[in-house]
């Protein structure tokens, strides 16, 4: 068994060795690719536009875009999925539908979002939401029906009334699976504010990445890149680590 | 009386998931013909399936599909070719994986598409960008679930194989890859999703084929029927190979038990 302290070691000279080649590639021709910069470019490239305002500044922009639309998904979303998960007709009736728009990549909508909400903010907040929305319904509902019908019968033998079913037992009993829908929810929701962005606008993080890649300025590109995974990793790390509070090995649904 | 009720239990879930899906489609009928909305931005089932028929008959509909599905094709399989051996790789070997696990995760975690850029960069506008940018959002997802599986064979299986001799290759291909097989499929499943969006939308971005490439084509010329048409077509896909994956998985399922 390898220890924490070798995990770290093993993994921190894997990253170190990738910069290293990374940095010697080019000038030593070991790619034909157009152009793959390097970290030492990167990092300048980065202070630069740090200095400039040309990072927080759209970030700010994104991330404003990606609030709204994550909380209307979540303010939507677990109701929609406590009705499907405790409603069986319901669910039923709305079943093939919900699959169909499961099952599609709802970013192939995006050229509608742009004219109903126009581009932009508006279409970024619709994006979000859609992406979002989907994985929270569907662990929540799956979280309502995991519920032991026992406790339910139990709140109801008691006198208790359907409020208290979802306060007291269903409520605290779905939240594990939701907590996984809402982590899903938060990569669909980044993906879907990045695609926002590049595809009809030049606002936000998104929007800058596309600008500089249209202008071939590599060093630049991957700079912006990088904030972008550094944005999604603290944020699916931040979930995970809520997600393993909450709950204890238990399976993931996606669509 | 008793066999009417009894024949409606037996097809509920078909009788009531049908006509929610004809309400909503009458009731979106019934919105772009008085008007709730406009119906230039909403469409109406029948101007979809007038675009629809449209599309198919000047059989730009196959060239379309044709283009997708093959670009799905070469990057899911270009995916499931270098991720299940590097999953096996990552899952068999610790010290393999803590080398790659930094890299996996940043691209698990990252929203994909913001390499788009670069792919154009590398490889020109056009199928090869698709097909790169569709094969990173897959590979991510098949990596994981093969080193998910590998890594919960159980201990005392390879312990009870190796006490009778078994050689690490007996090990490997009697042991680890059936136990594993459960999960790599799973992840094969969800990689083909994430494939799909890849395709779609690299489509979106810059193509003149493909049904990203319809939907955004006809989007820009605000002919909502079509990208509607499109829609459907995408969401047929979609259904059409998560159901195939899912048979494979219970024939698969069944031939373990």
């Amino acid at each position: 068994m390898l220890k924490q302290w070798q995990r770290l070691l093993i993994s921190g000279t894997a990253i170190l060795i990738f910069l290293i080649i990374w940095e010697l590639a080019m000038p030593l021709g070991l790619v034909k690719i157009a152009d793959i910069s390097r970290p030492s470019l990167v990092a300048k490239a980065f202070l630069e536009l740090a200095a400039s305002g040309e990072v927080f500044q759209p970030l700010y922009i994104s991330l404003k875009g990606f609030t709204i639309g994550f909380v209307i998904a979540l303010v939507v979303g677990i109701p929609l999925g406590v009705a499907l998960g405790r409603y069986r007709i319901f669910s039923l009736l709305i079943d093939p539908l919900w699959m169909a728009l499961y099952t599609m990549p709802r970013l192939a909508m995006m050229p509608l979002l742009v004219v109903w909400f126009g581009v932009g903010f508006g279409a970024t907040i619709a994006v979000v939401f859609l992406g979002a929305v989907f994985p929270i319904v569907v662990n929540t509902a799956v979280g309502i029906r995991e519920v032991d019908p026992v406790w339910v019968r139990a709140v109801r033998s008691f006198g208790g009334s359907e409020w208290d079913i979802f306060r007291k037992v269903l409520l605290p009993g779905s939240v594990p699976p939701m907590m996984i829908g809402i982590r899903l929810g938060v990569g669909r929701g980044l993906l879907g504010m990045v695609v926002s962005e590049m595809f009809a606008s030049t606002e936000g993080i998104g929007g800058q990445i596309g600008l500089y890649g249209m202008s071939f300025r590599t060093s630049e590109l991957i700079a912006l890149i990088a904030v972008v995974s550094l944005l999604g990793f603290v944020f699916v790390d931040i979930m995970r680590w809520v997600e393993d509070k909450v709950s204890k090995g238990r399976a993931e649904v996606q669509w | 009386m008793v066999s009417i009720k009894k024949l409606y239990l037996r097809n509920e879930s078909w009788i009531l998931g049908s006509l929610g899906l004809v309400g909503a489609l009458l009731l979106w009928e019934i919105a772009a013909r008085f008007r709730w909305a406009d119906p230039v931005l909403i469409s109406s089932p029948t101007g979809v399936a007038l675009a629809m028929r449209e599309w198919a008959s000047t059989g730009v509909l196959w060239r379309d599909l044709g283009t997708s599905l093959l670009e799905l094709l070469f990057a899911f399989a270009a995916s499931a070719i270098v991720g299940i051996p590097l999953g096996v790789i990552m899952g068999w070997n610790r010290a393999t994986e803590y080398a790659l696990d930094p890299f996996v995760w940043l691209l698990y975690s990252t929203p994909i598409v913001s390499f788009w850029p670069l792919f154009i960069i590398w490889l020109g506008i056009g199928v090869k960008a698709i097909i790169a940018l569709a094969f990173l959002f897959s590979i991510v997802q098949i990596i994981i679930n093969t080193m998910a599986g590998v890594r919960g064979i159980d201990p005392v299986l390879v312990r009870c194989g190796r006490s009778f001799n078994a050689s690490t290759w007996d090990l490997f291909f009697k042991f680890t890859l059936p136990g594993a097989l459960l999960m790599i499929i799973a992840g094969l499943r969800l990689a083909l999703g994430r494939a799909l969006i890849g395709v779609i939308v690299g489509e979106l971005f810059s193509s003149n084929a493909g049904l990203g490439f319809h939907i955004s084509f006809y989007g820009a010329r605000l002919r909502f029927s079509d990208v509607f048409a499109g829609l459907f077509v995408v969401v047929l896909v979609g259904v059409g190979l998560t159901q195939l994956i899912r048979f494979l998985e219970a024939r698969i399922v069944r031939w373990k038990s």
